[in-house]
């Protein structure tokens, strides 16, 4: 499964990459903020997106929205410290399918990867 | 086979392929035609030609220009059945070049041909092809001149059975699953993974290189090779040759060469001697009686309370038990046991990386604490550190739980390996040489046995009586060189 994890943080990123691999995902391409996922993405066609909220030149958020005008299908989790809940909602009417709020555990990270494709997988097959 | 009407025959050719019409000479001109010869041919039942009637005016033309001869012509053919090719199995083609040797001619043999050349027959390695299947070829079906069809014979697939030495992959391929010498038999094929030869490796066998167990009932000759790709063993006796065995090795007998000659076994070695060989043991080795100016090289333990060594070098990794060392002639013997043992250096290594690793996992567990203790709203930097301090946490956990179950496991061998030991029962004699690990005693008197020399458990020698554990002083014709740095004890490493 090809995953794009867009996140300024390369630490962060690292971290993502070794939850990833313990579920047995290994083809993953990174990006360091949303315009650089915009110009890696199409290429790559990912069937899994983790996004970070806050990065320099564009912010999740932004890429998201711009990402869904052309593609509704690829699943995206934000992972972010917004935790609010307004900007929890910004982030789903954008058309985020989940949400992680730092600081998480692998545990938890994992958790809500699976969630995610579970859920999509069952949507798409429907 | 022929059927005819007065001046009218129709001759029928082999599988009734061709029909041919014949004119009698004299045959009344006037009463024959063509629609009577087409009649007469319609009669008979030939099948329709559209070509036929061409021919017929032709031969009516011949018979009326000479009624005195004989005529004829092919009125109707049919068509032969191409019968089916069966199935059939065929050799790889590079397997033809494998040195099955026949016995060369006494009388014409080159000057460079290899006496020593196998002559065992066709061997195969474990995953190699064998040969190929090739599928059965379909014919078709012919037909006689009056139209009836003459079956082709079907094409049968290969008839050749194995046994499971061999796969028969689905394109055809037929690989070997155990290495050994090919047999085949009609309609059959396989592999045999022992090989025995019933008299002696010599010239009438050649050296012998062999994927499975070689068994020889007889001896093996000087300068002869045997190699088993599995166990060897050899029930008499094996002059200056060379052995080599993937796994273990039985000499019944021994094997005595003049010129170092070697053995090398991959796991154990039983023989009743060695004499002149140089020996490398994989595992361990029991040796009944003498072993006499061999280099020996055990890795496990030697294990043979009833041997003598005189002369020569015996290496064993874990320790030794044998009979007598040296001879009373006062000729070099040497015992090394132990010389490879890197288990504290191991220990040490381990010990140091875990305490770097629990320095670390302190520490960040310290952080971990600071932060989580943070009241109020969390920044997004102090979030990203958090989970990140949180997984180094988690992966350091992990590491130091696994660096403490190897270290437990070294600890456990080196215990094992302090245990390591020579022991000899009759007696040492002057000239002989013993090291264990950083230890070397040198014997300038005989020594009575039973005597065991040992590392204690905090690394020193020690002498002591096999039978009751008792430690004896140091004998008097004994000469102990220290180490210099001695293994540290056990209680430091705990």
């Amino acid at each position: 499964m090809r995953i794009l994890l867009v996140d300024d943080s390369k630490t962060m990123r690292n971290i993502q990459k070794a939850v990833l691999a313990q579920l047995g995902h290994t083809e993953i391409l990174e990006a360091c903020d949303g315009q650089d996922a915009l110009s890696r993405a199409p290429a790559f066609r990912p069937e899994l997106m983790l996004v970070d909220w806050n990065m320099p030149n564009m912010d999740g958020l932004t890429f998201v929205k711009t990402w869904r005008q052309t593609n509704k299908q690829t699943p995206i989790i934000m992972v972010t410290t917004e935790a609010e809940k307004s900007r929890v909602i910004d982030a789903i009417k954008a058309g985020v399918n989940n949400y992680v709020v730092k600081p998480f555990t692998p545990d938890l990270l994992s958790q809500r990867i699976q969630e995610t494709l579970a859920k999509c997988g069952a949507s798409a097959a429907a | 086979m022929s059927s005819s009407a007065p001046s009218l025959r129709l001759e029928l050719g082999h599988a009734r392929l061709s029909a041919t019409l014949i004119l009698e000479p004299d045959a009344p001109t006037s009463e024959l035609s063509e629609s009577l010869v087409v009649a007469f041919l319609e009669e008979r039942g030939l099948a329709p030609d559209p070509d036929r009637l061409p021919r017929i005016r032709q031969l009516l033309a011949e018979q009326a220009a000479a009624p005195a001869a004989r005529h004829s012509c092919i009125v109707a053919e049919g068509f032969p059945p191409k019968d089916g090719v069966d199935g059939r199995f065929e050799f790889d083609p590079a397997l033809s070049e494998h040195p099955t040797v026949p016995a060369p001619s006494d009388s014409e043999a080159p000057a460079h041909t290899d006496h020593y050349a196998s002559r065992i027959g066709m061997t195969v390695r474990e995953g190699a092809v064998l040969g190929r299947v090739i599928p059965p070829v379909d014919g078709f079906d012919g037909f006689d001149v009056f139209g009836n069809c003459i079956a082709a014979r079907p094409a049968r697939p290969s008839s050749i059975k194995h046994d499971d030495t061999i796969e028969l992959a689905s394109d055809g391929r037929m690989l070997v699953k155990v290495g050994g010498i090919v047999v085949t038999t009609p309609g059959t094929i396989r592999v045999n993974p022992t090989l025995e030869i019933n008299g002696n490796v010599d010239f009438s066998t050649g050296s012998v290189d062999f994927p499975g167990d070689v068994l020889v009932q007889g001896s093996v000759r000087d300068c002869f090779t045997v190699k088993a790709g599995r166990d060897l063993t050899v029930n008499h006796l094996v002059d200056g040759a060379t052995l080599a065995a993937t796994r273990d090795c039985t000499l019944r007998h021994g094997m005595a060469s003049k010129d170092r000659h070697t053995l090398n076994v991959g796991r154990h070695l039983a023989a009743k001697y060695l004499s002149g060989v140089e020996c490398h043991v994989g595992g361990c080795a029991t040796i009944e009686s003498d072993i006499s100016h061999c280099l020996l090289h055990v890795k496990g333990e030697l294990s043979s309370p009833a041997c003598s060594v005189v002369h020569g070098e015996l290496h064993a990794g874990v320790g030794c038990d044998v009979a007598e060392l040296g001879s009373t002639a006062g000729v070099e013997t040497a015992v090394i046991v132990a010389s490879e043992d890197r288990s504290a250096a191991y220990v040490e290594r381990a010990e140091h990386l875990l305490h770097l690793v629990q320095t670390r996992l302190d520490r960040t567990s310290e952080r971990l604490k600071d932060l989580r203790s943070v009241h109020g709203r969390m920044t997004s930097s102090q979030a990203d550190a958090l989970t990140e301090l949180s997984f180094e946490s988690e992966h350091l956990e992990t590491a130091t739980s696994r660096l403490k179950q190897s270290l437990d496991r070294l600890r456990g061998l080196r215990e094992g390996s302090l245990n390591i030991g020579v022991t000899v029962r009759t007696a040492i004699h002057p000239g002989t040489r013993i090291s264990i690990a950083s230890w070397k005693v040198t014997f300038r008197e005989t020594v009575p046995g039973p005597v065991r020399l040992w590392l204690n458990p905090s690394g020193a020698l020690e002498f002591t009586n096999p039978d009751t554990s008792q430690v004896l002083p140091t004998p008097t014709g004994a000469l102990v060189e220290k180490p210099q740095a001695a293994l540290p004890p056990l209680q430091q490493a705990a």
